[in-house]
């Protein structure tokens, strides 16, 4: 035995591995805020990022104008086509919004679920190896935002932050495999139906809305937005719209398979949304 | 030391580049889900051992895995152990053969996979994921291959003309102070 203890290499390489296991160990817990050097190292980083992505940005810019002016002919069409139908929702939609604010001043409500404060930002960067999707934006806790907010495009909702470093922050996507990815969801209808966005199908692109009331009758294409009764995030930000429906295993509960309405590819625009109507106490939040 | 900056800024580069390569790479255009991982900081760092010096290789590497390990994954000591690991195996394996281009692509591939079975195997323990290994092979490591090893051919010649140049100044610089 003693010879064992003697050969160095063997006992260098066993502390290395022991002192890996306990950093793989220390790191992997949910944390709620990053060590000083591993934002320093983020934010230096996060620069270098920002430089190279404006000239990338600008170039696929260009290729996009192209392919859109390809296009141009056929969409027109479509459009206009469109357009009367639109021009009459608009007139319907303002309408309504002056009721509802009528209404609200008339209970003095300022503020309610759905209310938010919108936080522009650009996306420097993508996950390198892609097993856990998230994306890296341009701003960070100076600019105010905080954990869990949640992080929509001008189609839809895209995820929710993730961690927070001065001045980039990282956002984990729908399609991410995190366990703790829970968002509470609302099936617009005639009736309110909830479900639970519990993650995302990888083969065929769609994410998984669980805990479906097995008596509650759903139609594909129906809109899904959030509930805003998770906690943390607003009411009505668009997540899709449903595919298929179909019993789980049980037959107690139905799930269903969404369209998600943001593309998780591409993105270059992100709005960071915060959440105005104030938190449940939090020893009643869960994670959502 | 001109040579050592030169090498610090197309690393930095690199970085830059294989960050936001997956944000504008238009996967959307192939049917299935399949991914394209950009591996050009391992390619460039394995060019670097088989032909210009390898133990700077392998530290630059666990620089670079630490990095990666800080800013992407937020676990520490999976990048960090990984990326040099490889690039060793891969230069003790140019002592063994010849260093003719096809022979580093082939190595590349290797280097290549093997990280990715690590991170793969890693992640599979530490319950990131669930994918089964013959999805990953077919959806990740196949399409991943074949990407990297089209920038391989872009970039290799031109690399190795630049760090075996640098290399004859050196070891003259080196011989110089010896005489």
């Amino acid at each position: 035995m003693p010879q064992f203890f003697m050969n160095k290499r063997l006992i260098i390489l066993l502390i290395g591995i022991i002192l890996l296991v306990a950093l793989i160990g220390f790191s992997l817990r949910e944390r709620d805020n990053l060590s000083w050097p591993e934002q320093f190292v983020k934010d230096t980083a996060g620069f270098v990022q920002q430089i190279l992505a404006k000239p990338a940005q600008s170039v696929a810019g260009f290729v996009n104008n192209v392919q859109d002016l390809i296009n141009t002919y056929e969409e027109n069409k479509v459009l206009k086509s469109r357009l009367d139908e639109y021009a009459k929702l608009r007139v319907e939609v303002d309408r309504l919004e002056k009721e509802n604010e009528e209404l609200k001043g008339i209970i003095e409500k300022s503020k309610d679920l759905a209310s938010y404060d919108p936080l522009n930002a650009s996306v420097i960067a993508r996950d390198v190896d892609r097993w856990n999707d998230s994306l890296y934006i341009n701003k960070g806790e100076v600019h105010g935002i905080r954990k869990n907010m949640a992080v929509i495009t001008a189609d839809g909702m895209l995820g929710k932050i993730k961690s927070v470093g001065k001045l980039t922050s990282k956002v984990q996507l729908l399609t991410s495999f995190d366990q703790n990815n829970y968002i509470h969801a609302l099936i617009q209808g005639e009736e309110n139906v909830y479900g639970i966005i519990a993650g995302y199908d990888h083969e065929t692109n769609r994410l998984l809305l669980t805990e479906i009331p097995a008596d509650s009758e759903i139609e594909k294409g129906q809109n899904v937005i959030t509930s805003g009764l998770g906690g943390v995030f607003p009411k009505g930000l668009l997540i899709g719209n449903i595919d298929e429906v179909k019993p789980n295993s049980t037959g107690l509960t139905k799930i269903a398979y969404l369209t998600p309405a943001a593309d998780f590819y591409n993105v270059e625009e992100v709005i960071v949304v915060e959440r105005l109507m104030e938190l449940p106490e939090e020893d009643l939040v869960g994670e959502e | 030391m001109k040579r050592k900056w030169k090498i610090a800024l197309f690393i930095i580069f690199l970085f830059g580049i294989e960050s936001i390569f997956p944000n504008f790479f238009p996967e959307y255009l192939f049917p299935q889900s399949f991914i394209f991982v950009p591996r050009f900081l391992l390619m460039f760092l394995i060019l670097l051992a088989a032909f210009y010096d390898w133990k700077k290789a392998v530290i630059i590497a666990a620089l670079i895995g630490a990095v990666t390990d800080i800013v992407f994954i937020e676990i520490l000591g999976i990048y960090v152990v990984w990326y040099p690991l490889v690039i060793y195996i891969v230069s003790r394996l140019f002592k063994l053969i010849h260093n003719h281009l096809v022979v580093v692509a082939i190595l590349t591939l290797l280097a290549i996979s093997l990280l990715e079975y690590g991170i793969y195997g890693l992640f599979f323990i530490l319950r990131i994921h669930h994918f089964t290994v013959s999805y990953f092979v077919e959806h990740r490591l196949l399409p991943t291959l074949l990407l990297n090893l089209l920038v391989y051919m872009l970039i290799a010649h031109p690399l190795k003309k630049r760090f075996t140049l640098w290399k004859k100044e050196k070891e003259e610089e080196e011989g110089m102070f010896q005489s």
